[in-house]
């Protein structure tokens, strides 16, 4: 690869990158000044370390429109989360029902306790462009599940499940709504008091502009999943039991501090510049790159047509080529970084017919520019113009 | 020997995250004086810190912290060189 060829970085659905430059001064300061352990001893630079955690804590909680920030726990990612959830609110005999859009960390669980005969699950199947069918939810819901897992925003082809409805039909239905939002927390408007979520589990390293190693999971009150694993909480200490109250329950173990320190400055970020600003500026990318990619020939785009109805990913394929030589080809050729292959979402390829060699997925971000979209665009047209030559 | 306006008072909580809560409540309620100490050995074994506030100000930050109560272990008052429940 030619050296000086600068990396236009399209894999924000894998981590979002770059970081606000706040994100990085926030890690830096809290491992050169703060560096004590959150929660653990009464000195100076401990309380400054709670400090951060209970801010990001706070700061989360607005943004999620979570009504009391104690409901939060920190994780290490969004799989965390999902397991911990699954684990630890299904019981024997429970009815579970997902969408055929599910990652791998949420249908990796629930396939476990299927397979050891714990819970019975049925996966409810989306439209080719990964849409859920609302009218067969309905169906599903009135058998009464005892749990819906839902992505808010698909991985794989960008859509967006209409959050506040399917909310609305799983309340009336007494069924608990699992909400991953992996792809959507910070990029796109959540209320879980308003929509209707009972967990919600979350990753830092995404759309929140947060460093890898942050998440966490939201529930309602009343909705008390048991914890993946138990330890010091730096609460109760003269108990050998597992303290009940959020977050200790569910925070056992020293918290990665310094990047709840990044995750609070990504937080912050968004708060400054809004997330409808966030979500039109992702918005008009996506849909530059929908518009050009959509004039390649031999390139077929999945997902919902406009760009408002899913989420800042879009993806591909190229007639003749294969996902892998596409992807090794733009970022020889172009230095557009993207991610190829099944995306650790097996039923949602299926869907999209993407099944088994997968697509090429661009996912701009809000620090990508027109220019980096139109690389993209002019590398896929590149790639086409050879490819038809060649025939 | 401190007089009763002059005595510190200290809140305990179940969790690190309440007692910065409570400080955060405090001091955006312009209540003075208000800061975080380790918690006091004869009150508990836990690692932690808890909010230290002026014994005098007990009543209004009871009233204040009523929206995290039920984290809220109590307030203790400082007597004779120790602790003693609030009433």
């Amino acid at each position: 690869m030619d050296k000086a060829l600068k990396p236009i970085y399209l894999d924000n659905g894998a981590t979002s990158f770059p970081k606000p430059p706040a994100v990085v001064a926030a890690m830096s300061h809290f491992l050169r000044e703060v560096g004590g352990s959150p929660g653990r001893s009464g000195h100076r630079l401990s309380q400054e370390a709670a400090r951060v955690v209970f801010e990001c804590r706070e700061a989360l909680a607005a943004l999620l429109g979570a009504p009391d920030s104690r409901r939060i726990a920190f994780t290490l990612n969004a799989t965390q989360a999902l397991n911990t959830a699954i684990y630890g609110i299904l019981q024997p005999g429970d009815r579970v029902i997902a969408t055929a859009m599910e990652h791998n960390s949420t249908m990796r669980p629930l396939r476990d306790l299927e397979r050891r005969g714990v819970i019975s699950l049925e996966v409810l199947p989306c439209d080719g462009a990964g849409r859920l069918d609302l009218e067969r939810l309905g169906a599903a819901l009135r058998t009464r599940p005892r749990l819906l897992a839902a992505v808010h925003a698909s991985n794989v082809s960008g859509a967006i499940l209409p959050l506040r409805e399917v909310g609305a039909m799983t309340r009336d239905a007494g069924t608990l709504l699992l909400v991953d939002a992996a792809q959507s927390a910070g990029a796109l408007p959540i209320d879980v008091e308003a929509d209707g979520v009972d967990l919600l589990a979350f990753t830092g390293h995404k759309a929140l502009f947060g460093p890898q190693g942050t998440g966490g999971l939201w529930a309602r009150p009343g909705v008390e999943p048991r914890p993946l694993f138990r330890g010091g909480t730096g609460s109760n200490s003269e108990l050998e039991e597992q303290p009940e109250f959020w977050p200790d329950r569910l925070e056992s173990g020293t918290l990665n501090a310094v990047g709840i320190a990044g995750l609070l400055a990504g937080v912050s970020f968004i708060a400054e510049t809004g997330v409808a600003a966030i979500r039109a500026r992702e918005e008009a990318l996506t849909q530059r790159l929908l518009d050009g990619l959509r004039a390649v020939p031999g390139l077929t785009p999945y997902g919902p047509e406009r760009a408002a109805e899913r989420s800042p990913i879009v993806s591909v394929n190229l007639a003749g080529l294969v996902p892998s030589e596409v992807g090794f080809l733009l970022e020889e050729g172009f230095g557009v970084l993207t991610r190829v292959g099944l995306h650790c979402a097996p039923a949602a390829h299926r869907t999209l017919g993407t099944y088994p060699q997968g697509t090429v997925r661009f996912a701009p971000g809000f620090f990508t520019s027109d220019a980096d979209i139109d690389a993209a665009i002019e590398g896929c047209r590149h790639l086409a113009a050879k490819k038809a030559g060649v025939r | 020997m401190i007089d009763a306006a002059g005595a510190f008072a200290i809140a305990t909580f179940h969790s690190t995250h309440l007692v910065l809560k409570a400080e955060k409540i405090l001091k955006e309620a312009g209540i003075e004086g208000v800061r975080l100490v380790p918690v006091p050995s004869q009150i508990s074994s836990d690692c932690g810190v808890t909010v230290r506030l002026r014994a005098a100000d007990v009543g209004r930050a009871a009233a204040l912290l009523q929206p995290i109560a039920d984290g809220l272990e109590g307030f203790f008052v400082e007597s004779n060189g120790g602790w003693r429940p609030s009433s």
